[in-house]
């Protein structure tokens, strides 16, 4: 239980701002992930909250209490980082034990701790096994289960899960948000994949360059996105750019023909966003203002497909439902609908106007 | 014109472990074929043995019927790209596309005019004087595809040549790829532990589990009609449901037993046929997570669950759905849309469930041997 905030923190190595003026509030409860490319300052941030580093300027409250200063061990605070590190040469169950010997529990207490987590994470027949005996999954569960065993006030994840294979990474998220539920403690998770952030988060902070661009609920940074970087950073496949200009009161594409209305914007170039589900196909003409397009390539995933679609030299992406049957070299009439478009500014990338 | 037929192809590595286990398979000319498994499968000790890395303990390879297991590797026209690109770093990408040609004394004028194309085709025309070591990973795997193919081999293979490479480019090379194949019209074979790969790139895929072929199909076959569990459960992201229930009939109906999720009544004929093959009432219930429908309230016969959790995946939501030791998915394609109650019916259509054997995995209604593939054979 505990709420977990960065005021105006900076971090600067030689010139090179890690953290840049940082304001960030963690909720009680809360499960927050930080999201961005690598070298974003995405770690930098779990490391001033544990105080492994500290900051230029600015502070660090956990639970609203100043801790800027404070030890790493004064913070009570769980992590888990991706390379585990587990003792290679202490039992799963000793593992788990550790930080609880570290800081000279009774004895009579540590094993039923031990066994109770260690029963939450469905690893109590594995407490005996040596890290190597275990699969790679299973060592991911004891390295959480040494980090909730001693009750911190909340915990820390960097990429717990990023070196699991794909199969594994979706159902290992999966127990990690029922955990986080259950448990009702506060969790503050670093990722650069995102769809994992997107479906575990309560709140998503996306990040880049040290500077937090936007912070909101999954369906806010993806529905709602700030600025160009956002939008093309969640979502898979990525989000459609169209780049273009607005003069009086339009938006025209540029090498497509596709004119909308956006009424009192500023003029200059600007860009188009419009999602991959978003796109329509339909027969070449039979409506009204269909784009004329050609399919360039098909992906069938089986649950939905993947359609390349090439409107002169630009090529679009649509996500469609099911396995619809399209051959490269189609042609296809293309809705590119004014209420799924978000307006980028050309120049900085923020938002001009959003989809409806 | 190259044709690859693998027949009772087997690699044994000393005495106990059997990697691929007599392995009959059908590469018809100039398709994209992918081997797909987890680690351990013997996707990559097959395409070692086609390559002629490997020498197989027994079986046969036949490029277009002419056995070449006794051909040294250089003499079987196969080009290679590993995970691992192998590209020369102190020559230029215009040195390193020549280097094939020239070994194979090439006229310069052709090694010229052959080394522009590719560099087109890969889209490295503007790289060509740049020192290799200054690619982008993504310009690098370029160059190993484009160096491979510049000599023109009948046979290409590729082994995980997307492993290495971050998601977004990953989800372009494969774009790229698929166009390359579809310009140079070789056969291809690739393998991939990746499933999405496969189904996006391949026009066949042989799926592989612990040195045994699986099943052989198009990407549709393998994903809607797969021929066991293992299968049912390597494709597709999240996986089919796969449900353990209990077969029985009452009134002359056939029912599905499912726990504390309730029943079903069969009535698809494919279904029924199905049932009827059964050996045992315990049985494996499969159905995609997009298949499955959640409604709130319904007068039809589905099963009762509780919504445990949601998971927004931008175009799509899937929904955890759980009662007592029953728990499946289901997906929907809308974002952020699911406000359902907490207490849900799922419809499961019928014409797209597949019932397995609870103890083999194997698909009921089906031989094994159509089951695993026609072009297996």
């Amino acid at each position: 239980m505990a709420t977990l905030e960065l005021v105006g923190a900076s971090k600067h190595y030689g010139t090179i701002a890690a953290v840049d003026s940082v304001d960030l509030r963690v909720e009680d409860n809360e499960f927050f992930c930080i999201f961005g490319p690598p070298s974003c300052g995405k770690t930098s941030i779990l490391k001033l909250f544990l105080g492994l580093i500290e900051p230029d300027r600015g502070q660090v409250l956990i639970d609203g209490e100043d801790v800027t200063h404070k030890r790493p061990r004064d913070r009570d605070l769980g992590m888990v980082f991706q390379n585990l590190a587990l003792f290679p040469h202490l039992t799963a169950g000793k593992n788990i034990a550790f930080p609880l010997e570290e800081r000279r529990w009774p004895k009579a207490e540590i094993a039923p701790r031990v066994e109770q987590v260690a029963k939450t994470l469905h690893i109590a027949p594995l407490l005996r096994k040596l890290p190597a005996q275990l699969s790679g999954g299973e060592r991911q569960r004891v390295a959480i289960a040494r980090a909730l065993v001693r009750n911190p006030k909340a915990y820390l994840m960097d990429e717990p899960i990023a070196a699991l294979d794909a199969r594994l990474r979706e159902t290992t998220r999966v127990e990690l948000k029922r955990l986080q539920r259950d448990l009702k403690h506060t969790l503050v998770y670093v990722t650069h994949d995102q769809e994992e952030a997107m479906s575990i988060a309560d709140r998503i902070a996306i990040m880049r360059d040290g500077r937090i661009v936007q912070v909101g609920t999954p369906e806010a940074v993806y529905n709602r996105p700030a600025t160009r970087f956002v939008a093309e950073m969640v979502g898979s496949p990525r989000i459609n750019l169209l780049e273009g200009n607005l003069a009086a009161g339009r938006f025209e594409a540029a090498g497509l023909p596709l004119s909308l209305a956006f009424e009192g914007l500023p003029e200059g170039p600007a860009t188009i966003a419009i999602r991959p589900e978003d796109l329509a196909l339909h027969a070449p003409g039979a409506e009204p203002g269909l784009v004329d397009a050609e399919i360039y390539e098909v992906e069938p995933l089986g649950g939905h497909t993947v359609v390349d679609v090439a409107v002169g030299e630009t090529l679009l992406r649509a996500h469609l439902s099911g396995q619809p049957d399209y051959r490269p070299g189609e042609a296809v009439g293309l809705r590119i609908a004014q209420q799924h478009c978000h307006l980028f500014d050309g120049k900085d990338g923020r938002v001009l106007a959003h989809a409806a | 014109m190259a044709e690859i037929r693998l027949e009772g192809l087997t690699k044994r590595f000393g005495k106990h472990v059997l990697a691929v286990n007599s392995l009959d398979l059908l590469i018809p000319d100039k398709e994209f074929v992918a081997l797909l498994g987890p680690s351990g499968c013997g996707k990559t000790t097959t395409m070692n043995m086609i390559a002629g890395i490997e020498q197989p303990t027994g079986g046969k390879i036949l490029f277009d019927g002419a056995d070449v297991v006794r051909q040294a590797p250089e003499k079987r026209g196969v080009g290679f790209v590993f995970q691992n690109y192998a590209i020369f770093n102190h020559l230029s990408v215009y040195e390193n596309l020549a280097f094939g040609p020239k070994v194979q004394g090439w006229k310069a004028a052709e090694v010229d005019r052959k080394v522009k194309e590719m560099a087109e085709l890969m889209r490295l025309t503007d790289r060509l004087d740049w020192p290799s070591a200054k690619l982008s990973v993504n310009e690098l795997q370029k160059l190993a595809i484009g160096r491979s193919a510049i000599v023109e081999p009948t046979i290409f293979l590729l082994d995980e040549p997307l492993s290495n490479l971050d998601a977004a480019f990953r989800e372009f090379m494969r774009t790229e790829l698929k166009r390359i194949q579809h310009q140079l019209k070789q056969t291809m074979v690739y393998v991939t532990h990746d499933q999405i790969e496969a189904m996006s790139l391949a026009d066949r895929i042989a799926v592989m589990d612990l040195g045994n072929l699986q099943q052989y199909g198009t990407p549709a076959e393998i994903y809607n009609k797969p021929a066991n569990t293992f299968v049912a459960n390597f494709m597709g992201s999240p996986p089919m449901n796969l449900l353990d229930c209990r077969l029985f009939s009452e009134d002359g109906a056939m029912l599905l037993e499912l726990g504390d999720a309730g029943r079903l009544t069969l009535k698809d004929p494919a279904l029924l046929q199905a049932a009827q093959a059964a050996k045992r009432p315990e049985v494996i219930l499969g159905v995609r997570p997009e298949a499955v429908s959640v409604v709130d309230h319904t007068d039809e016969e589905g099963l009762d669950m509780v919504v445990d959790l949601l998971e927004p995946i931008g175009p799509r939501t899937i929904i955890h759905l759980r009662q007592g030791s029953a728990e499946m998915l289901a997906v929907e394609d809308k974002r952020f849309s699911s406000s359902h109650a907490a207490r849900v019916t799922a419809l499961l259509p019928q014409a797209e469930c597949h019932l397995f054997d609870a103890e083999s995995g194997w698909v009921l209604g089906r031989s094994p041997e159509s089951a695993v593939g026609r072009e297996a054979a």
